[in-house]
């Protein structure tokens, strides 16, 4: 099962080269990105270290079983939910902000609330599975998806509409300080990882140690080409232009002799499938960390059962109405800014929660 | 000897006085024998050369009581309770001497195994199993002589009483798989069963459910190399049919040739088989999705041929596609159920006339056609029936999705059915996982070795 949190941190970073992420990155260019894409890989991988060598001394445990153990109900539930709530946001917005891109470019005749209900729908049936299901359900989709994105990157780089020397005249903006939003969105591409707070009651911890530092590098392949391609195909001024570069350039993108002969659809149909994957795995997630606080351990097993399908449902079509209302009520760019705020939390958020999880596990005897 | 007679006439009124039930009574060694058996169930011609020859051949009583004893199935009879089951199940009672002996002699019907009509191979064995349990047994015994191959029967079906036979090798199978199996057993309700599909149903845990987690097979192959894999195999009588147990989704796309051909050629058929399967399935969708919401898709020559082929149908896509998907439906039930001798004209109707005149009358566009045909023959393509049936159904839910949200349906469609196939357990096993070419993997065709391991 080692392999299965591989996919799922595959799976957040290939998902982020197009939404969020650039973004955000583009936005700060002249402001320090690139070195923040530097500090960030440092920043991301000690974090994943620390939160891996955390969990590993917790064997088959997830976050709500060893808070359990080591806090009192009154700081525990709270911080579950506060995590579980952050960490189903993450699914949300992605969602949100591909219900946009479904609109715009293939479904524009349709409601953007039934669009994004039907996402939901999807996600709200596929989080209710169980845990396991949900990982083999990430493999086969990274396993078909990967050579797709590979794929699509390669034809990027080796399009004739890609300049090399814009990329170049970004040399000229590597020293500058760079801003706090743009290291917060630059490690977000590594979140990933945080899926082993529910994901270690099935996955042996302690023999991913050994394969992480393959992580960092993955991760500075995603981020440059996150942050560069679009701008070799725009421009360094030009990029800013646009809502979603990515989106963008592989519309000038062609393959020749295919049945498709627009990447742009290729794309789209791919990352429809990421995005559905990610939303799926991010509420089942935080379905799991509230779970841990809500449904009583004492309690006989047969009624549990019930209770937690109730509840189940219950939260996901609560959350699912949320979601729609948080729509409903923001325009596009109310709704990047609400993003951009989420993400600048969510950077001091992931890194408490990391160093607990470290602080605890250094007095647990393993 | 009263007391015998007494026994004789309860039978027969438990028989409710049946007029196969044959009461043969004579006299030697100077008292009376009977022998109560049920006529055409029991084979005469044992009878006579079991049981009446020797007796004109002893001349002792006890030189005749140590011969029936020494007859395989052969019991002296302690609990009288259960006389009217022994001559049901085709045991011939022998009145003898203030005794009561039971002496198997059912005349076995359709033990010959004929050839493989349902999952065939090309080069490989060519004979199924047969209807008969015992036949079958051995057919599996001559296939894998293990001394950790184990059988255990049990009889299921409050009326129809058929014997079943749970099999396999304990060194390989999940004790876990196997108490799950004695336990679902033991719940079965249910008065007549007879065949292994039933069974599959009965045994499931959910009442509704569209895909089989359990693999029916007629090959005495595939089901011992089943055995060898460490999976539970479950033997009915009457009926040529085994269920294996558990099974994984990759079972039901795996055909018994993957294992007689060379690497390469293994590896094509697979990788059509895969292909068909993803033609079958999203095919008819893909149509809908494209020509009603995102014509833009396909490069411009194509997208402009399906127009064209589409300009004077007077409906949407969706009625076209369910109208000839409906045609195959009905084509492929028809041909299943018709008599050989009408079967060819049902097609050359069907597909034939019905297609082109459809098309010239342009009800439906050419390209529809094409689509139709394609989709239905990627369906045969699938080695088990029961996983074929199975994709034919899900086909409409996923055009409904396409009919609704266009490629962005097909996509949610695709997801939800693989999140219903990955949340599915086969007797604890995941239905759906990939496993890379590990040797503890329950998949039915491998090459990895499995003696030696645990």
């Amino acid at each position: 099962m080692t392999r299965h949190f591989f996919y799922i941190v595959m799976l957040t970073m290939m998902l982020n080269i197009i939404l969020n992420v650039p973004m955000v990155l583009v936005q700060d260019r002249f402001h320090g990105s690139i070195i923040s894409i530097v500090i960030s890989i440092i920043i991301g991988s000690l974090f994943i270290f620390l939160f891996i060598i955390g969990m590993s001394r917790f064997p088959k445990k997830g976050l709500p079983e060893i808070f359990h153990e080591k806090f009192p109900a009154y700081i525990r539930n709270p911080y579950l939910v506060f995590l579980g709530i952050m960490w189903m946001a993450s699914g949300t917005f992605a969602l949100v902000s591909y219900s946009y891109v479904v609109k715009l470019y293939l479904n524009p005749e349709m409601n953007l609330l039934l669009i994004l209900g039907f996402l939901l729908f999807i996600i709200i049936f596929g989080a209710s599975k169980k845990t396991d299901s949900i990982l083999y359900l990430t493999e086969i989709i990274i396993v078909i998806a990967a050579p797709m994105v590979a794929f699509i990157l390669f034809k990027a780089i080796t399009s004739k509409f890609f300049y090399f020397d814009h990329i170049k005249r970004m040399g000229h903006f590597i020293w500058q300080i760079p801003s706090y939003s743009s290291i917060s969105a630059a490690t977000y591409i590594f979140i990933g990882y945080i899926n082993l707070a529910i994901v270690n009651r099935f996955i042996d911890s302690r023999k991913l140690i050994k394969v992480l530092w393959t992580l960092p590098i993955i991760g500075i392949f995603v981020l440059c080409s996150t942050f560069f391609i679009p701008m070799g195909f725009l421009g360094v001024n030009g990029v800013n232009d646009v809502v979603f570069p990515w989106i963008f350039i592989t519309d000038s993108l062609r393959m020749e002799f295919g049945f498709i002969e627009r990447v742009l659809y290729l794309t789209l149909c791919l990352y429809l499938l990421l995005v559905l994957l990610f939303g799926i795995i991010t509420w089942h997630i935080g379905l799991k960390l509230l779970e841990g606080v809500f449904i009583g351990k004492n309690t006989s097993a047969k009624t549990n059962i019930k209770r937690e399908k109730l509840f189940t449902f219950v939260f996901l079509i609560g959350m699912g109405v949320l979601t729609l209302i948080l729509q409903a009520i923001t325009n596009q760019r109310q709704f990047f800014y609400i993003v951009k705020l989420w993400l600048n939390i969510r950077f001091p958020a992931e890194f408490m929660l990391v160093v607990l999880v470290y602080l605890i596990s250094r007095r647990q005897k393993a | 000897m009263k007391i015998q007679n007494k026994i004789i006439n309860t039978l027969k009124q438990q028989l409710q006085e049946t007029k196969d039930l044959i009461i043969h009574s004579f006299e030697y060694y100077n008292q009376p024998i009977h022998l109560v058996y049920i006529q055409n169930l029991c084979d005469a011609e044992k009878i006579k050369t079991d049981i009446i020859q020797p007796l004109m051949l002893c001349e002792k009583e006890s030189k005749f009581l140590l011969h029936l004893l020494s007859l395989t199935h052969c019991q002296v009879i302690q609990n009288q309770e259960d006389l009217t089951n022994l001559l049901l199940l085709g045991n011939v009672l022998i009145f003898f001497s203030n005794e009561i002996y039971s002496y198997k002699v059912i005349s076995v019907l359709n033990n010959q195994p004929e050839d493989a009509t349902v999952e065939m191979v090309v080069q490989g064995p060519q004979k199924a199993f047969t209807q008969n349990l015992n036949t079958n047994l051995a057919l599996i015994r001559k296939r894998y002589p293990s001394e950790k191959l184990k059988v255990e029967y049990q009889s299921i079906g409050t009326l129809s009483k058929t014997k079943i036979a749970i099999l396999y090798d304990v060194n390989y199978a999940d004790p876990i798989v196997i108490n799950e199996v004695k336990n679902r057993l033991s719940k079965i309700d249910i008065d007549v069963i007879q065949s292994a599909g039933q069974l599959e149903n009965a045994l499931n845990k959910r009442k509704i459910h569209l895909f089989p987690t359990m693999m029916i097979t007629e090959r005495p192959d595939r089901t011992v190399l089943n055995l060898a894999e460490g999976k539970v195999i479950i033997l009915i009588n009457g009926t040529p049919f085994t269920l294996i147990l558990p099974a994984v989704f990759f079972d039901f796309i795996s055909s018994m040739d993957d294992l007689f051909h060379s690497f390469w050629i293994k590896m094509l058929m697979i990788v059509v088989r895969y292909l068909a399967l993803l033609v079958t399935l999203i095919l008819p969708a893909l149509y809908i999705a494209i020509t009603s919401y995102n014509p833009e898709i396909l490069r411009s020559q194509l997208t402009l041929t399906i127009a064209g082929s589409r300009s004077g149908v007077p409906y949407p896509s969706f009625y076209e596609v369910l109208f000839m998907m409906l045609a195959v439906e009905m084509l492929v039930e028809a041909s299943i159920r018709l008599p050989k001798a009408i079967g060819p004209t049902a097609t050359t109707v069907g597909g034939l006339i019905l297609g082109q005149a459809a098309q010239q009358a342009q009800l439906v566009s050419s390209i529809m056609i094409i689509v139709t045909a394609f989709v239905a023959i990627a369906n045969f393509t699938i080695p088990v029936n029961a996983m074929s049936f199975a994709i034919r159904c899900i086909r409409y839910p996923l055009i409904l999705f396409a009919c609704f949200f266009g490629m962005v349906g097909l996509v949610g469609g695709v997801i939800v059915l693989l999140c219903i196939l990955v949340d599915m357990r086969s007797f604890g096993t995941p239905f759906l996982s990939i496993s890379w070419g590990s040797s503890d993997k329950i998949e039915t065709i491998t090459n990895v070795p499995k003696g030696g391991h645990h």
